[in-house]
């Protein structure tokens, strides 16, 4: 729907392209490496210069590394993390979902007391344990937090499968001798998607503070490499002295959940107006 | 004509005085939808005006506008609504709401939605007592609310004070909603299509407590409804809305017996009647107008058999003129329109050298013998109650004939759709599709074999998928049995008479009437020998089910289709059945050719549904033949014959003993009840 756009789409409109700013534009800039270090001008202020006359716009952190490109590179890793997990945790839980809310029955007893389990096991501590094992990277975070968040995806694939099972369209594809794999493919997955995509997009959000919090734990991404959460955790170290160490990443996270929050809100109305219409 | 202006002084006895009423809402680009349009009429003490019209014709919406109701977006442009000399457009919210409930209160549809679930039914009378006499003690109010519940005829009134609305069923729901309503003794009820959600023994029921509290308090009514019989049986004055416009207003046995606007002509003609079968029904053609793309001059003229071409119609508007003092038709050419009508009954009836329908000729397609469904409910396996759904249902269908199953909602109609398609397993019995076994089929057997049995269910809203084109609709059997071809899709749409365009398009686009073509057009891809039809044109507005209904007939002709066709309107089954069958919990409890049932009926059920139907022209006789009471629990059957509690002439027998299914002189033709008529 072109036209007039409204308030919640200009927001997250908004948000986003800053977002995206940061993490696509700003690398493609000729900056600072964000690896090295320049001792000579560590914790400098925003827009700040160090004593060989290099400007830099939001200073550095304390190995002198510069902020802006760092919060840039940090950014691509938080949200390559965000989208590897939020795909992983949608494929899982959509395909339990439909197979839970389609074939009924037994199936549909296992997987939703495996996602019961799941839920009842604190989540937090379930990934503390499974990266102490298994070792902290990029792909492994984005796997682990994508398999421990699939219950949300599944719940809500499981209970729109039950109503649209019994939906005259379903019913008549059966008579018309459809299988299983058809009215899933055909039938269940365009109808059940797009509301999986507004879960997604609320999900990214709580998947990159989990990162943030897993990473301020040191159990996230693990140094040279920034992430968003990291530069946090390093950055409490300094709050009296340097606060925009910890303060800008900051900043950076909240604009990039708020985005997305305004983007699933964004999606549910559009989504009801197309069920209504 | 009527009035421009108010005059100056009203007659004593109107009630309710609406003067060129206009109602906009705001459309999506800005730009204002007229949705009523210049309607004006009064309601008289003690009268019942019946107010009819097709869905979006406006008729909902000019009552909700008397009530303040309005939703957001929807303004009175123009008009006043005058209540008891009070002026209500110009009134304060707070005046407004001291009218409402107390001088004017309304029945809505769905008494499931009008109670709330949480709390007793006592409360919520009583609160609308309470709003209007703030110093009514406790007791006084609970009185009068043990009062107002035996006045609508609810049984052991002290004891459903405090019980929850699940516990009622929806005709004493109803007559709950009518107890509120009357709590205050309004001057004026308006009642918003009060039966349409319920049986039609229970509607019956209810016509006859609205009309016995009428009678006690006085109230004038406003009965807006789609159900032309049903006006025809409880209104004094009908006016007739079309695209947000009065077309006719007249008293009511005047209006069926003289329809003077075209409009009115064609519903009348389009309506099966049942107490005569035709050999076609009109059909109005085209749909009822979106309000903003009406079309220039009369909105009617591009579906009027009168107007259609004539220059007058297409270029001005007709308004509403006084043809003799207690009728306005807005037509120019209303002259002619009896004639028009004399000429169509002419058409659609069965000529009198008609050769028989030639019997039992050809070969049996469905063969259903003692088909059972029993389900458990409730979780725990030890204490699991038992539904028997079906019981024993037998019937051989020929090809190129059409069955029609009817009976109320829980009689087990629907649920034996379903088993004969195999949605749900049967409990017992055997189908024989085509002279093979079909229930013994599995996996890709079954799948090849389903094909030749297809279904077309009630909900045009629910049977199509909204995220694909109508094309990829109309392909998908197609495409499941690997047989796709673009030009069959083309063929078929053009089948349910509609254009080839037409798929490319996506189903929300479509009205109910177009969705059911396409659903249609769907159910005949593969080429089936039998079609269910669950309800198929029950949730259509009457010109359009005339139009789906001659579809289905011509298609029957053109491709010898068999049909079972499911429906709780009798009228429809008769027009469209060649044989007849009527349940009753799970039960045939009457089977046989179209006219025998209809015709002589020989169980009490049967006569009770046929009497309880509200008929055009001339009061139905239900005196004495009304089932009384409900639908028994059926997890609880009654002993011997099931309908004995509602039986008018049940006798100690009926208890003992369960009458079996034989019939009583008149070979073909049966029964299952102990003292049935032959």
């Amino acid at each position: 729907m072109m036209g007039r756009i409204s308030i919640s789409q200009g927001v997250a409109i908004g948000l986003l392209a800053i977002v995206a700013v940061l993490v696509i534009i700003i690398p493609l800039l000729p900056l600072y490496d964000p690896y090295s270090q320049n001792l000579g001008g560590s914790l400098l202020p925003p827009g700040g210069s160090s004593f060989d006359g290099r400007f830099y716009l939001l200073g550095t952190d304390t190995l002198g590394r510069d902020m802006l490109s760092r919060l840039a590179l940090a950014g691509q890793v938080s949200a390559l993390i965000g989208l590897g997990a939020v795909t992983v945790s949608l494929v899982v839980g959509v395909t339990l979902g439909l197979i839970a809310g389609y074939f009924r029955g037994p199936v549909e007893v296992f997987i939703m007391g495996l996602a019961d389990l799941q839920l009842s096991i604190p989540r937090v501590l379930l990934l503390i344990a499974v990266t102490a094992i298994i070792g902290p990277s990029v792909v492994n975070l984005a796997v682990i937090l994508g398999l421990s968040s699939w219950v949300a995806y599944g719940r809500v694939a499981r209970g729109m499968t039950l109503s649209l099972r019994e939906r005259e369209f379903i019913l008549s594809a059966r008579t018309q001798g459809a299988s299983a794999t058809w009215n899933i493919r055909q039938h269940l997955l365009p109808n059940v998607l797009p509301q999986m995509l507004i879960v997604g997009s609320y999900e990214f959000g709580m998947i990159i503070v989990l990162e943030a919090s897993l990473s301020y734990l040191g159990l996230g991404v693990q140094p040279p490499l920034p992430s968003w959460g990291m530069m946090v955790s390093e950055g409490q170290n300094y709050l009296a002295l340097a606060p925009q160490l910890a303060i800008l990443p900051s900043i950076a996270l909240f604009i990039l959940v708020a985005g997305f929050q305004f983007l699933s809100q964004t999606l549910t109305k559009e989504n009801d107006l197309e069920m209504v219409a | 004509m009527i009035p421009q202006a108010m005059p100056a002084a009203e007659p004593a006895n109107t009630v309710l005085s609406v003067r060129n009423l206009s109602i906009d809402a705001r459309g999506a680009d800005g730009k204002p939808i007229h949705l009523v349009q210049d309607v004006s009429f009064d309601v008289f003490e003690h009268e019942v005006l019946g107010i009819v019209g097709e869905s979006g014709s406006g008729k909902s919406l000019t009552m909700l506008a008397v009530l303040g109701l309005l939703g957001p977006g929807l303004k009175i442009v123009s008009g006043s609504i005058v209540l008891r000399g009070q002026e209500l457009t110009s009134m304060a919210f707070a005046d407004l709401q001291k009218v409402r409930g107390k001088a004017v209160s309304i029945i809505f549809q769905d008494p499931l939605t009008t109670l709330n679930p949480v709390l007793r039914i006592g409360e919520q009378i009583a609160e609308a007592i309470r709003l209007h006499n703030p110093n009514k003690s406790k007791a006084e109010v609970k009185a009068r609310v043990i009062e107002l519940l035996s006045l609508v005829g609810i049984p052991n009134p002290e004891r459903r004070f405090s019980q929850f609305p699940n516990e009622f069923s929806g005709g004493m729901r109803q007559r709950v909603v009518i107890a509120m309503a009357m709590a205050n003794e309004p001057d004026l009820l308006i009642a918003d299509e009060p039966t349409t959600a319920l049986d039609v023994t229970i509607q019956a029921q209810v016509m006859q407590v609205l009309a016995e509290v009428r009678a006690r308090t006085g109230a004038a009514m406003v009965l807006i409804t789609h159900d032309l019989g049903l006006v025809s049986e409880y209104a004094d004055r009908l006016a007739v809305m079309y695209s947000g416009r009065i077309v006719e207003q007249a008293p009511g046995e005047e209006l069926f017996s003289d329809a003077k606007h075209p409009y009115t002509a064609g519903l009348i003609a389009s309506l099966p009647q049942i107490d005569h079968k035709v050999a076609s029904l009109y059909s109005i053609p085209g749909f009822v107008p979106d309000p903003r793309k009406r079309p220039s001059g009369c909105p009617f003229h591009p579906r009027c058999a009168i107007g259609r071409d004539r220059p007058e119609c297409s270029a001005t508007d007709p308004a509403l003129r006084e043809i003799t003092p207690v009728r306005d038709v807005a037509c120019h050419f209303y002259e002619e329109t009896p004639a028009w009508l004399g000429q169509q009954r002419q058409i659609s009836a069965i000529p009198a050298d008609a050769p028989e329908a030639t019997k039992d000729d050809t070969e049996v397609v469905l063969k259903v013998s003692h088909l059972e469904k029993v389900f458990n409910i409730g979780g725990a396996a030890f204490r699991s109650h038992k539904l028997h759904a079906l019981r024993d249902i037998s019937f051989d269908l020929r090809s190129g004939k059409t069955l029609g199953i009817v009976g109320e909602s829980g009689c087990g109609k629907s649920t034996l759709a379903r088993v004969l398609l195999r949605l749900a397993d049967a409990s017992g019995g055997d189908v024989f599709l085509n002279g093979a076994p079909f229930f013994q089929l599995k996996g890709n057997a079954l799948r090849q074999r389903r094909r030749d049995l297809q279904v077309v269910f009630q909900d045009p809203y629910s049977s199509l998928d909204p995220r694909m084109k109508i094309h990829d609709v109309i392909a998908e059997p197609m495409r499941i049995a690997g047989s796709y071809s673009a030009e069959r899709v083309t063929q078929l749409l053009a089948h349910v008479g509609l254009p080839p365009e037409a798929g490319q398009r996506r189903s929300p686009e479509f009205s109910g009437g177009q969705r059911q073509r396409i659903a249609i057009a769907r159910s005949l891809a593969l080429n089936p020998d039998v079609l269910i039809l669950d309800e198929a044109v029950s949730a259509l507005d009457v010109s359009i089910q005339a139009q789906v209904i001659n579809l289905l007939m011509k298609l029957q002709k053109e491709m010898g289709l068999t049909y079972v066709f499911i429906s709780h309107d009798l009228s429809v089954v008769r027009h469209i059945s060649d044989e007849v069958m009527v349940m009753y919990l799970g039960r045939v409890i009457e089977q046989g050719a179209t006219e025998d049932v209809f015709d002589c009926p020989s169980h009490p059920y049967t006569r009770a549904l046929l009497a309880a139907i509200p008929q055009i022209g001339g009061k139905s006789d239900t005196e004495g033949m009304i089932a009384k009471g409900d639908l028994p629990n059926p997890m609880n059957p009654p002993s011997g014959c099931t309908f004995r509690t509602r039986c008018p002439m049940a006798q100690p027998l009926c208890a003992e003993k369960e009458p079996p299914l034989v019939d009583h002189g008149h070979p073909g033709h049966e029964a299952a009840c102990h003292f049935a008529q032959a």
